[in-house]
């Protein structure tokens, strides 16, 4: 009943074994230990699953394990490399998390965010974080880590032993 | 929840993908999932096979054939609002799309799956409609193009045969000379909507109106289209007189639906009657303006 | 003290990197060996007997390990009820499973363990349990007819709780005043929906006979107390962990029963059980709250004072007096608070807590003060309407002023200290009429009205435990915080309770460094299990920043003297004489005399041959502080809307807050707490609801239904604080943590009445549905 699945999760190679329905933050959960992406709704809709796919910020329980078979996944823990990537350095300054719960999906929403748009203005940010809920912070703080962060990042990929060409 | 369990098929042609269909009458077809999977996790359906299209090679390409775009089943709107060919020659499928969910959404979700799923609330069903569009399905008794008339049946119920395969959609685009919008309203950016229109219209060289299309959705079973306003509007000179006179019998004809959580059938027409004049003068600018570059 | 003292220093929280890099240890984090899972059957109607559970299929199906119905429970653990001594209150007996009957939609019935929670959902749809649906109670003002169908049969009544509340002589009131104006508000049921649900983790060592818990809930001292007491173990055998819990707002302070029913069960089974709640799950079975239906009035004079205030407030109380806080918490609140800030000579008002066959009301953030301060603040627009008064002048004639101090209200509330009406200039003044223009032009641009509300309020916090101890409660409300010098100097801190996001271990590093005289930097703060830290209170009703605060001070005081008595022996000079700053002990007036804490720390280890036999050696100490009865913060919010009158959509474009909650310990995390406390406001404003068709199905069972606000809803808040020292609490301070949503959806709700008023509409209902919105214009013309 279980297939394996092999992929790339934050630079490194991973397999394991899935059903068909685990989905792939049940998976990086479970069977590869990466907790730090949470699951909150199991719908889409609160994003605190989101993970990067193919370089794509996605839903984590809206892809089966299966279909993530020989992709690149980033996680939340790929995110800085030695120390904290200037995105999680301005969540910490600017207290944009308090609970921490849906602090993963945040930024792997806003990595790929700043990749795709580095120029976004306060409200383009507020629209485009929109998608990702928190029930603690009012949400100013993090769209004012994100503006901060955004200041300090050229376009850069995410960090991961791959990607050493830095150019985009 | 967690869903049901099921077996996994990934197909990596047209004909693997039609084979698995065919095999088991409770098999469905993910593309995108992400109208699918939800409803999945609620265990509202339990397919018992899901053959994955995503792979097929066939399926992933989108282009132009003469005034409409062609969108292969495995094309997401991500690629298709990332592609700038798409925002020049088919802004109304742009400005659509950008209204869909979340961008985290349209990274997998799919234009053809959205169609398939034929949700009365979703955007591209009204679009598709509205655009006089065709969705092309391949299936055992082999292919055929459905109008949008014909392929939105009732809610979640799109017209296909028992093994068929949405393999993609045809999506004409408005022309240079005519106007267009889209517009929704929800109560949060990016849900469902509580009503929304889709609204094309095409100019003659007397300025006058010689095409209307008005694609309401979210309001009824399936997107529809609001004929006893498009009449009116057709021959117009698009002031706002003939656009007030339109917006007004929007509704005519049309059995809305309301429910208990999000707006009544009462709240929807009449906000919906705002929301469809606001679109018309938008499209009116549009056309009008356009025809005097 | 540190030279620049750390408290009321914006410090980043330390409690923030790992979870910033994805290493919480939230519930669904753990796993332990030969773990299993669980799924539950919950009830498919509102109100129902249970005739037969056939559990055989499920059993069968493979990888399941157990399904247990109540009567599998039934000799592990008797049933509890939410029961406080509030006079003639009555609660029914409620089990970890439901027990003949079920009453509310998502009330466990069987529970399912199985290989993974996927395989334990396969199985819970395989059970099959028959019910006989019977006539569910919907309406708390209908459920207390006669011929109501009773929600607990053997209570006799669906009356849970009624009493008057207030003082003074109201009648005269009403019959001097030149003005009396009236509502009737409703306001709808919400619930709390963390971003992390509820979850548990439950084992039973067999051989030590030790329960070991791990859950995600803000009172795991009480939860220790319930265990043991349920389960007839000692608290000594019983351990609770709460190490990283994704936001509770008062939602779990709870017994509830489908996790009891999960440490039951691992009492039974040989294998430690997890269980963590789906959103379905959330929102059907977590307690709600705001579900209040108030009638009220007030009366003044012709020139705008109050002379006398009514209400009648019915509460709708679900099917449970959830244990051990009850439901009856929160329609006192609406009842007691409702006068406010203001100058109230007469108050009467009549409450009656009311059960129906809807998921248990109890206790969510800013209980009961969010409708109560709803309900004064639309009267007083009212009121200020009807005697030509700008909603400012009326507030300004009536809020108390500092010569009105200590202001006894008429529910024997103390006020002691406050700002109450200079926060409502200093709130006005935030929104200059600059802005207010620009605003103005912004609305018509887009072809909607504008509106600006206030609503200035006072927030209980902190209380004591009159609240719930003296009540019967196993509930604790003075806190208990251990503090350690190592033998090097570093400093241990043992929270007795834990946070959810308050940054309460670094408020609490910033005290302990003040007062004993060490870095920030060398404490570290510890929490989340009760085997290792001492007795705490648990977060509730906004009371960490004077209780957890004051115990982390009292224990550092006794520590730093134990430190001073030593050292001053090492220097062969008076405790009095000396200083601590930095880590640093030095003499006064000596600069050359100085020590390290460390080199102290470790003559008191292991250097005590340098010490009198008889000294203290212990730098190890457990303070604790109760505080006051009660303190009392207060505030103004202003919220400025735009409404289209086409749509009846509803946006909040500006947002000030002045709040005043004594000394602050931390700012940024006040803030936080704020904006976050505004949010939840705004949400039950314009957007939340829990909805139940008229069978009682719940409707609202996913986040596209039950509709949070998302980035793209809050405005940025502008937030000014005013510190007045609070006299009665040992650093000055007050709670904080839910006052920014106790104000806001009066502000939020005023500002839209404000905008309606142009044309002559209002509504009274909450959430402010764009429907009630074209319903007020339409009915104006």
């Amino acid at each position: 009943m279980t297939e394996p699945v092999s992929l790339e999760v934050n630079g490194r190679r991973e397999t394991g074994r899935a059903e068909p329905r685990m989905t792939l933050v049940d998976f990086l959960r479970s069977e590869l230990g990466l907790t730090g992406t949470h699951v909150g709704c199991e719908q889409g809709v609160c994003g605190a699953c989101t993970v990067v796919l193919d370089g794509v910020a996605v839903r984590g329980c809206l892809v089966f394990a299966v279909q993530a078979d020989g992709a690149q996944v980033q996680t939340v823990e790929g995110l800085g490399r030695d120390g904290l990537h200037p995105l999680q350095q301005a969540f910490w300054e600017a207290q944009a998390l308090q609970c921490g719960f849906c602090t993963p999906g945040f930024l792997m929403t806003a990595v790929v965010a700043l990749e795709e748009e580095p120029t976004m203005d306060r409200a383009q940010l507020r629209e485009r974080l929109s998608g990702n809920l928190c029930r603690c912070t009012g949400y100013q703080s993090i769209v004012e880590a994100v503006a901060r962060a955004a200041e300090q990042l050229q376009p850069r990929p995410l960090d991961g032993p791959d990607e050493g060409s830095g150019e985009r | 929840m967690k869903t049901a369990p099921f077996r996994y098929v990934r197909a990596e042609t047209v004909e693997q993908a039609l084979a698995a269909l065919v095999s088991d009458e409770d098999a469905r077809v993910l593309a995108g999932g992400q109208s699918l999977v939800p409803i999945m996790a609620l265990r509202l359906s339990t397919p018992s096979v899901l053959v994955d299209i995503t792979r097929c090679t066939e399926l992933r390409s989108h282009g132009w054939d003469g005034p409409d775009l062609t969108v292969g089943a495995a094309v997401t709107d991500r690629v298709l609002e990332r592609d700038p060919e798409v925002g020049r020659g088919h802004p109304l499928l742009a400005r659509t799309l950008s209204l869909i969910a979340h961008p985290e959404i349209r990274a997998r979700g799919t234009l053809c799956g959205s169609l398939a799923h034929a949700d009365p609330a979703a955007e591209l069903p009204a679009l598709l409609l509205a655009s006089d569009g065709h969705v092309l399905v391949r299936g055992p008794e082999g292919s055929r193009s459905i109008a949008a008339e014909q392929f939105f049946t009732g809610p979640f119920s799109p017209a296909l045969q028992p093994g068929e395969l949405v393999v993609g959609a045809r999506v004409p685009a408005p022309r240079r000379t005519s106007g267009w919008s889209v517009e929704e309203l929800s109560r949060r950016r990016g849900d469902f909507a509580i009503v929304g229109v889709v609204c094309v219209l095409d100019v003659g060289d007397d300025d006058r109106c010689s095409r209307a299309r008005l694609s309401l959705f979210g309001v009824a079973s399936t997107p529809v289209r609001a004929r006893p306003a498009e009449q009116l509007l057709v021959g117009s000179d698009l002031q706002d007189d003939a656009l007030d006179a339109a917006a007004a019998v929007c509704f005519d004809g049309v059995e809305v639906l309301g429910d208990e959580v999000h707006a009544s059938a009462a709240y929807r027409r009449r906000a919906g009657t705002a929301l469809v004049r606001r679109a018309l003068g938008s499209a009116a600018r549009l056309a009008t303006g356009s025809r005097h570059d | 003290m540190s030279a620049v003292p750390y408290l009321g220093q914006r410090l980043r929280k330390s409690e923030d990197p790992r979870l910033l890099m994805g290493r919480g240890r939230f519930v669904d984090d753990v796993t332990e060996t030969r773990l299993a899972h669980v799924a539950f059957v919950r009830s498919v109607v509102a109100s129902g007997r249970i005739l037969h559970v056939d559990t055989s299929a499920a059993e069968a199906v493979r990888g399941v390990f157990a399904v247990l119905t109540a009567e599998d429970l039934a000799p592990h653990c008797p049933g509890w009820r939410g029961l406080l001594s509030w006079p003639g209150m009555v609660a029914a007996e409620q089990t970890a499973l439901a027990t003949g009957v079920v009453r509310h939609v998502g009330e466990p019935v069987v529970l399912v363990v199985a290989t993974s929670r996927a395989v334990a959902e396969d199985a819970a749809e395989a059970v099959v349990v028959d019910y006989e649906e019977l006539p569910a109670v919907l309406d708390p003002v209908a459920a207390l007819g006669a011929d109501s169908p009773l929600v607990h049969e053997d209570l006799g009544t669906n009356l849970c709780f009624g009493s008057p509340f207030g003082s003074g002589d109201v009648e005269a009131a009403f019959a001097a005043a030149d003005t009396v104006v009236d509502v009737q508000v409703r306001t709808s049921r919400h619930t709390a929906a963390p971003m992390e649900m509820r979850g548990v983790v439950a084992s039973f060592d067999r051989d030590d006979r030790t329960l070991t818990v791990r859950v995600s809930s803000q009172a795991p001292q009480m939860l220790q107390t319930l265990y043991a007491q349920l389960l007839g173990l000692p608290e000594n055998s019983v351990r609770v962990l709460t190490e990283h819990v994704g936001g509770a707002f008062g939602m779990k302070a709870f017994l509830y029963p489908d996790e009891m029913a999960v440490v039951v069960a691992a009492t039974m089974l040989d294998r430690p059980l997890k269980w963590t709640q789906d959103r379905y799950e959330a929102l059907q079975s977590d307690t709600q709250a705001r579900d209040e239906r108030v009638t009220a009035s007030l009366a003044l004079t012709a020139d705008g004072r109050i002379c006398g205030l009514r209400s009648e407030v019915v509460s709708d109380a679900g099917a449970w007096s959830m244990y051990p806080r009850s439901c009856v918490t929160e329609g006192v609140q609406v009842a007691t608070i409702m006068p406010g800030p203001y100058r109230v000579p007469a108050y009467g008002s009549t409450l009656r807590v009311v059960y129906t066959n809807k998921a248990p009301l109890a206790v969510y953030r800013a209980v009961g003060h969010p409708p109560a301060i709803l309900v004064m603040e639309l009267l007083m627009d009212e009121a200020a309407r009807a005697l030509g008064l700008s909603a400012a002048e009326l507030r300004r004639r009536n809020l108390l002023r500092p010569e009105d101090l200590p202001y006894t209200s008429t529910t024997g509330n103390v006020y002691d200290s406050g700002s109450h009406l200079e926060s409502l200039e200093r709130a006005v003044d935030m929104l200059d009429e600059e802005r207010l223009a620009e605003h103005r032009r912004e609305a018509e641009r887009r072809g909607c009205l504008l509106g600006v509300g206030f609503a200035s309020f006072i927030e209980l916090s902190a209380p004591g435990a009159m609240f719930y101890g003296a009540k019967g409660a196993p509930i604790t409300a003075h806190d208990q915080v251990e503090v350690a010098i190592e033998p090097d100097g570093s400093v241990t801190v043992l929270l007795g309770t834990p946070g959810q996001g308050q940054g309460l271990h670094t408020t609490a590093a910033q005290v302990v460094a003040d007062t004993l005289g060490v870095r920030f930097e060398d404490v570290r703060v510890l929490s989340g299990d009760t085997r290792l830290v001492p007795h705490g209170s648990g977060v509730w009703a906004s009371r960490s920043a004077v209780v957890s605060a004051g115990a982390a001070r009292s224990a550092a005081l006794v520590v730093r003297e134990r430190l001073l008595v030593l050292a001053a022996h090492l220097f062969e000079a008076a405790p009095e004489d000396l200083d601590v700053s930095a880590g640093t002990i030095a003499v006064r007036g000596v600069p050359a005399a100085q020590m390290s804490v460390r080199e102290v720390a470790a003559a008191a280890h292991w250097g005590t041959h340098r010490l009198p036999p008889d000294a203290e050696y212990s730098l190890d100490a457990v303070g604790s502080y109760a505080g006051p009865p009660s303190t009392f913060n207060n505030g103004t919010h202003a919220a400025v809307v735009e409404v289209d009158p086409a749509t009846g959509l509803v946006r909040v474009v500006d947002y000030a807050v002045v709040e005043d909650c004594g000394v602050l310990i931390n700012p940024d995390i006040v803030d936080g707490q704020i904006r976050g406390g505004v949010a939840q406001g705004l949400g039950g404003a314009l957007l939340e609801r829990v909805v139940h068709d008229p069978a009682g199905q719940p409707q609202t069972s996913t986040m596209l239904d039950y509709l949070l606000p998302t980035a793209a809803d809050v405005p940025d808040i502008r937030i000014q604080h005013i510190e007045t020292p609070a006299p009665t609490t040992s650093l000055g301070t007050k709670g904080v943590g839910e006052a920014g949503t106790a104000g806001a959806p009066a502000a939020i709700h005023c500002a839209v009445n404000d905008a309606l008023s142009t044309v002559g509409a209002r509504v009274f209902r909450q959430p402010v549905l764009p429907e009630d919105v074209l319903d007020a214009l339409a009915a104006a013309h």
